[in-house]
């Protein structure tokens, strides 16, 4: 009970706070390619909000149940004080594809894509001990330290639960 | 087949020697000293082209002393999304429109020939890193290959994921052409997977005996309902892969559906096969089934020790397995383990008794993709972890059935992306390393050392 009513002053809150910021408006109709240097970019482009980073997959069918609670999660926050940072694990190969699909289920979730040559080198830039398993959200205090690893698919009340405890 | 083709050498003579323990009774560490002798790795070649993208290697050695391997080929360096218009122009997310590539090094020459596709037509692959393709080979010099193939199932007219095997009977000159190893499925469970198959009958695994008996096995949706858990089917052949008997349902809807099986044969009548079964809330535990008759009938699955590990997703974690006289070994990432990483246990063959459960590589901050092999009870185990760097290759010696460990060895690969390594054996004694090494497929020999210190 507790944890919701600070859920709902934070995003009371938050609401009345001056929403988005430049850096991170991207079109959600292109699958933006990622690289580990693009990856640090975003990473401190974010610092100053509660960032929650998503590693997602079309072949993941758990990380497709939980992209609309995250999109929930980003309707319901401002920008100015809330970032989620979408990332395809997909082939950045298929690109092509992978933005197809995107658009079709989940039009407007911002998400990159991964550039580098496998999962792992791009991710090591936020866990260099990753295991490679999906999906997998990292959440960000505003001084851009990670203060949370959540692996598998988890209901929207815990990632409330989560964001706030990051200082939300 | 053509003469060999341009190929990359690289040297490999720089092994780094990590202190690891491997310690059942942490006190007794060296037990025995006979003669330090480091085993030794030869030069490496590329199996696959430098300009391609190769992923997922699988290898295997003939009588002759031929390495034969098989890699997923993702196209050309630069070449992006050549998908979809290959099987009906379906273009969805779960397929990856790859190629099925195969090479052999015959003893004597300096590397591998030019490699040939699999696959019929282009494209028709299912290839990702972790749902490999699999080869094997028998005492009548024939090749027999298990991968993974996108398709359009006639009954649904929806797009879909199944196993297929094809073989070599000259050597690996020539291939069959590949059947499909899976019944159609009736059901279009489209909505349930989502990522756009309608069903999946793939992350197969293959055993052949030395004198040609093919056991097949796969993930299989069928069944699958929301709580998203996969069957596991069976089919064999009796005569080298010329014919198969019908599929059957070995197991009901309690597999993770992307935890690639794995199974291998001890002697004419033994068969085994790993999965990662799913129990209570999430729990996704390794298990190991045994058959001892030739797959007539198979014992209950027994599961390998190990912290529960709990995860609603997907772990894409594949289980290994290898046989050394009267004994079982099991090599698996556990996700609950601080930090994940892999798991070895040993049982007799009799009952599957695990003994309890050992850190592979204790200094590691993660490891992953397992591999095991053996020759009498000599038994190699490779994986790609992490130390304090890069991902790097590493492997560790037995010469005792698993008892005592070598310290693990380092695969000196240089600052590139390196990972999923790939075992086989050779008549002579040897054992035969492949890795993925920034999307080119290399390959080696490795010799146990043939005495020297163990850690128990």
């Amino acid at each position: 009970m507790m944890r919701s009513i600070a859920w709902l002053l934070a995003a009371f809150t938050l609401a009345v706070a001056p929403a988005g910021l430049a850096s991170d408006q991207h079109d959600p109709g292109i699958l933006v390619p990622m690289d580990r240097d693009t990856l640090r970019g975003e990473l401190a482009a974010s610092e100053g909000r509660v960032l929650l980073v998503n590693l997602w997959a079309t072949w993941c069918t758990p990380c497709l149940r939980e992209i609309p609670d995250l999109l929930t999660l980003e309707t319901e926050l401002p920008a100015s004080d809330f970032r989620l940072l979408a990332i395809s694990m997909d082939d950045a190969y298929s690109a092509g594809w992978v933005t197809e699909f995107k658009a079709k289920h989940f039009p407007s979730l911002v998400s990159f894509i991964n550039a580098e040559v496998d999962m792992d080198t791009l991710v090591s830039v936020i866990d260099p001990v990753w295991n490679e398993t999906l999906p997998t959200s990292y959440i960000f205090n505003r001084e851009g330290e990670v203060v949370k690893k959540v692996q598998g698919k988890k209901p929207i009340a815990f990632f409330r639960e989560q964001l706030v405890a990051a200082g939300l | 087949m053509a003469a060999c083709n341009t190929m990359q050498t690289k040297h490999r003579s720089a092994l780094k020697w990590s202190g690891s323990r491997f310690s059942i009774v942490a006190a007794a560490a060296m037990l025995f000293i006979v003669d330090t002798s480091a085993p030794h790795a030869a030069e490496s070649v590329a199996a696959s082209a430098a300009d391609r993208r190769a992923q997922a290697p699988a290898v295997a050695v003939t009588e002759d002393g031929t390495v034969h391997a098989i890699w997923f080929d993702k196209g050309a360096v630069g070449e992006a999304d050549r998908k979809g218009a290959h099987v009906g122009g379906g273009r969805h997310s779960h397929q990856a429109f790859a190629d099925l590539r195969y090479a052999r090094w015959m003893s004597g020459e300096a590397g591998f020939s030019k490699s040939i596709r699999i696959n019929p037509e282009p494209g028709q692959v299912w290839g990702f890193s972790i749902s490999r393709p699999v080869i094997a080979t028998d005492d009548n010099g024939r090749i027999h290959i298990v991968y993974p193939g996108n398709g359009i199932s006639p009954k649904t007219g929806k797009s879909v994921a199944s196993s297929f095997y094809s073989r070599s009977i000259d050597g690996g000159q020539t291939f069959e052409a590949p059947i499909q190893l899976n019944a159609d499925a009736d059901e279009d469970l489209s909505a349930l997977i989502m990522g756009g198959l309608a069903q999946a009958q793939v992350f197969t695994a293959m055993a052949v005996s030395e004198q040609g008996a093919v056991h097949t096995f796969w993930l299989d949706t069928r069944g699958m309902t929301e709580s998203m858990r996969a069957a596991l089917y069976y089919r064999r052949s009796d005569d080298g892969g010329a014919h198969f008997e019908d599929e059957v349902r070995l197991q009901e809807n309690e597999q993770c559906p992307c935890c690639q099986v794995s199974a291998l044969t001890e002697g004419p009548s033994s068969l085994f096969v790993s999965a990662r079964q799913i129990t209570g809330d999430n729990i996704r535990t390794p298990t190991v089934m045994h058959s001892a008759d030739r797959g007539e009938s198979f014992g209950a699955p027994v599961e390998t020790p190990g912290t529960p590990w709990r995860l609603e997703g997907c772990p894409l974690k594949l289980t290994a397995m290898a046989t050394t006289p009267h004994t079982i070994h099991s090599l698996v990432h556990n996700g609950a383990e601080d930090p994940p990483g892999l798991l070895y246990a040993r049982a007799a063959q009799h009952d599957l008794s695990f003994l309890p459960s050992q850190k592979i590589h204790p200094e590691a901050a993660i490891s992953d993709s397992p591999a095991m092999a053996s020759i009498g009870d000599t038994l190699l185990a490779a994986w790609h972890a992490k130390v304090d760097g890069p991902r790097r290759i590493f492997y560790r010696f037995s010469l005792d059935g698993g008892e005592s460990f070598f310290p693990v060895q380092t695969l000196a690969t240089g600052e590139s992306s390196v990972g999923y390594p790939a075992l086989a054996t050779t008549p002579d004694g040897r054992f035969v390393l492949a890795w993925q090494e920034n999307e080119v497929i290399q390959v080696m020999y490795l010799e146990a050392p043939r005495q020297g210190v163990a850690l128990r």
